[in-house]
């Protein structure tokens, strides 16, 4: 990472990293949770087996959420990327569960 | 047993790889290899750590054998790193 | 981020690498350990020497229930087998009319019995598998917190492997690469190496190692399809949920003859588990599950029988592939199924990465300092990486070793016994690092490092002075076991010893040219 040599620079780009990690960690665990839901919904196979796919498979994505928010280019990307998806996946899940409802 | 035999089947194996790369021509072999030649041992050695594989299939079982190879390439890499090693030192 | 995608990835794995460097540092030394969790037991437990019939001490083992606590909810026995050659049992104790299930202390509803049923007389110790408990449960804290924990330890691992896979541009380039006395370098080049080398175990490992408690983290694709778990468990596992007695008094029959039916049906496998639910009453069952070493898959198979009868009242169902993974993928990272050639495989693998996390740790260490405005005088942060590093990296294999230890040392009949064996393992490696903290950093290394091979080799020669088993005698009667933990633990002083001559060599190159330095100034 670029080395800020002044107080400001540094504070700034700690900030930065804290604001990059809060969106990997904490959203990218949410977008991760929703994600995994949705497949549980939509995977065509029963339920158990949908559950319990959808839970393999959400560690490599948790993971690839994390790795993508490091390295987009702006911050601001990174938000909206997250938000979108946020709404997007919570739509299809309250679609899915209010469709078919839960066993 | 099998795990000896795949085991010795990987540190050829890995021990050609290492010939093959001009950076440890010099500490292996005293010199460097022509292209051709470089070829060959790459080839060898990616032909060695397949018979491996088969060897641990063979021996173990598909599945149970698949598994062990993978720690029977780390066996081998680390035989060859070592003596790589302690021959320069 | 203003830079290129692998800069940011080697950015990325640094810190995620950090963060949790020092627990992933214990739950690999305490992981790989537990592969030889039965091993490290019988060494624990040395007036253990015989074998024992599976079968007849089973039977044993429910006379001996029957007598000590006839209307238990149900009996858990696990048979002897080569690798523990004693039965444990554990009861679940009658619930009593309108009081709250109490909370008993381990040892009063469990019980370790002998071929014959009867307990056996050894010294109390948690043995190996208080190391394998400790790798997820960690210790001294509530069992939910330790496994949040050590599961974002895990996700942090992840990630660090797939930014380091990313960042790693020279991958094959410098493969064979392992440079010693090129300060920085080599540290790079040992923690690439060590990387590198077991990189598809570490990918599995960390993986299946957070799917082992998917559930507890990520428990969004059951709760999206099933309004209570109740529900998903009873379709995952049909069957299972408690009678209630029924009153009637009937008695079991012989457990033999379904241990053997069910192994013949499991194509010769051993038995790993029974369970008896309701035993004495008309509703009991016997549940006879699968040896864990027979498969890869860690849920076993499983033959429900009634009590009184012996009739076969329920299998266990074939699995749907999802759950058929998720059940190989915890095999996979237990390891039960691995004979002996293998088990070595995954304890080297492991050694592979201990060495790999804590070249990382080092190597934070090492370029930082490179980096500091006045080496003579670092920030607070770095300093207490420093201190971590070496009480991570020199204290848990201190502490381990004292754990061998006072397993020896402390008398038989002592109160407690137990945790203060486990005690004495924490207490060694909070030793470490108070010393860390008040000797300068590389006197700290070479110190805490000798100390560390001084415990180990002093394991052997305790053994041999207050036990009657050990390397020598284990030689001339075939009892391997004493050799092969005698010569682990030779080697791991061995290992720690080479560590401690390579930090004095630092120090001495450092004081030498921090003297020359001093020198330069003062005839300048």
């Amino acid at each position: 990472m670029a080395v800020h040599p002044n107080k400001e620079g540094v504070h700034r780009h700690r900030l930065h990293v804290l604001a990059r990690a809060v969106a990997a960690i904490i959203g990218g665990y949410v977008v991760t949770g929703l994600a995994v839901a949705c497949l549980a919904r939509l995977l065509p196979m029963r339920a158990a087996e949908a559950s319990i796919a959808a839970t393999l498979a959400s560690f490599a994505i948790y993971a690839c959420i994390v790795v993508t928010v490091f390295s987009t280019r702006s911050m601001l990307r990174v938000w909206i990327g997250l938000g979108g998806a946020l709404l997007l996946l919570g739509a299809i899940l309250y679609l899915a569960i209010l469709a078919g409802g839960r066993l | 047993m099998i795990h000896i035999v795949a085991i010795c089947a990987a540190i050829l194996g890995f021990g050609c790889l290492c010939a093959a790369m001009a950076r440890h021509q010099k500490d292996m072999l005293g010199r460097t290899l022509p292209s051709p030649v470089q070829q060959r041992f790459r080839k060898a050695g990616f032909t060695l750590l397949l018979v491996a594989l088969v060897i641990d299939m063979t021996g173990l079982g598909t599945a149970y054998g698949a598994i062990a190879w993978f720690g029977h390439l780390t066996v081998g890499a680390v035989m060859v790193v070592a003596s790589l090693t302690w021959k320069i030192a | 981020m203003k830079e290129s995608f692998r800069q940011s990835m080697a950015w990325l794995h640094t810190w995620t690498g950090l963060m949790f460097g020092w627990l992933l540092f214990a739950m690999f030394v305490t992981g790989t350990a537990a592969y030889f969790q039965q091993e490290i037991s019988r060494w624990m437990r040395p007036e253990l020497a015989a074998t024992a019939d599976p079968v007849s001490a089973t039977q044993a083992a429910i006379t001996y229930l029957r007598t000590r606590e006839p209307d238990a909810e149900s009996w858990f026995i696990t048979p002897p087998s080569a690798r523990n050659p004693v039965t444990e049992v554990f009861w679940q104790p009658k619930k009593e009319e309108g009081q709250p299930p109490t909370r008993r202390k381990r040892g009063e509803t469990s019980a370790t019995l002998d071929g014959h049923g009867h307990p056996v007389t050894v010294r109390e110790t948690r043995g190996g598998y208080f190391l394998y408990r400790f790798h997820f449960d960690l210790h001294y804290m509530p069992v939910m917190w330790a496994r949040y924990l050590v599961g974002a330890a895990a996700m942090f691992m992840l990630v660090a492997i797939v930014s380091g896979i990313i960042t790693h541009k020279k991958i094959f380039a410098d493969f064979f690469m392992l440079r010693f006395g090129k300060g920085q370098r080599s540290w790079l080049d040992a923690h690439n190496v060590t990387a590198v080398f077991a990189l598809p175990f570490y990918l599995m490992i960390t993986y299946t190692g957070l799917v082992t408690l998917a559930t507890q983290y990520m428990p969004w694709g059951v709760m999206a399809n099933y309004a209570s778990t109740d529900t998903f468990f009873e379709e995952v596992f049909p069957g299972r949920a408690d009678v209630p007695r029924s009153g009637v008094a009937a008695p079991l029959v012989p457990v033999s003859s379904l241990m053997a039916m069910a192994s013949r049906s499991w194509g010769g496998a051993g038995i790993g588990f029974v369970k008896v639910a309701n035993p004495g009453d008309s509703t009991a069952t016997i549940t006879i599950t699968r040896a864990a070493d027979t498969a890869i898959a860690a849920r076993g198979e499983s033959m429900v029988f009634a009590g009184p009868s012996g009739t076969l009242l329920d299998r266990h169902v074939p699995e749907g592939g999802a759950l058929a993974t998720q059940s190989v993928m915890v095999g996979l990272h237990a390891g039960r199924y691995a004979g002996w050639g293998l088990r070595w495989l995954y304890f080297l693998s492991g050694i592979g990465g201990t060495i790999m996390v804590g070249s990382g740790l080092v190597l934070w260490t090492v370029k930082r300092r490179a980096k500091l405005p006045d080496p003579a005088h670092p920030h607070f942060g770095f300093r207490l990486v420093e201190r971590l590093n070496i009480a991570a990296i020199a204290g848990l294999p201190a502490g381990l070793a004292a754990y061998f230890l006072a397993n020896r040392l402390l008398p038989i009949a002592m109160d407690n016994r137990t945790e203060w064996e486990i005690n004495s393992l924490f207490l060694i490696w909070a030793g470490v690092l108070l010393w860390a903290c008040v000797r300068p950093q590389r006197r700290a290394w070479v110190e805490s490092l000798s100390f560390a091979a001084a415990l180990f080799a002093a394991v052997p020669i305790v053994n041999a002075l207050t036990v009657s088993r050990n390397m020598l005698t284990g030689l001339v009667t075939g009892d391997w076991l004493f050799v092969a933990f005698d010569m682990a633990m030779v080697t791991l002083s061995f290992a720690l010893g080479w560590a401690a001559r390579k930090a004095a060599r630092v120090e001495l190159k450092a004081t030498r040219s921090a003297r020359q330095k001093s020198k330069e100034l003062t005839t300048a």
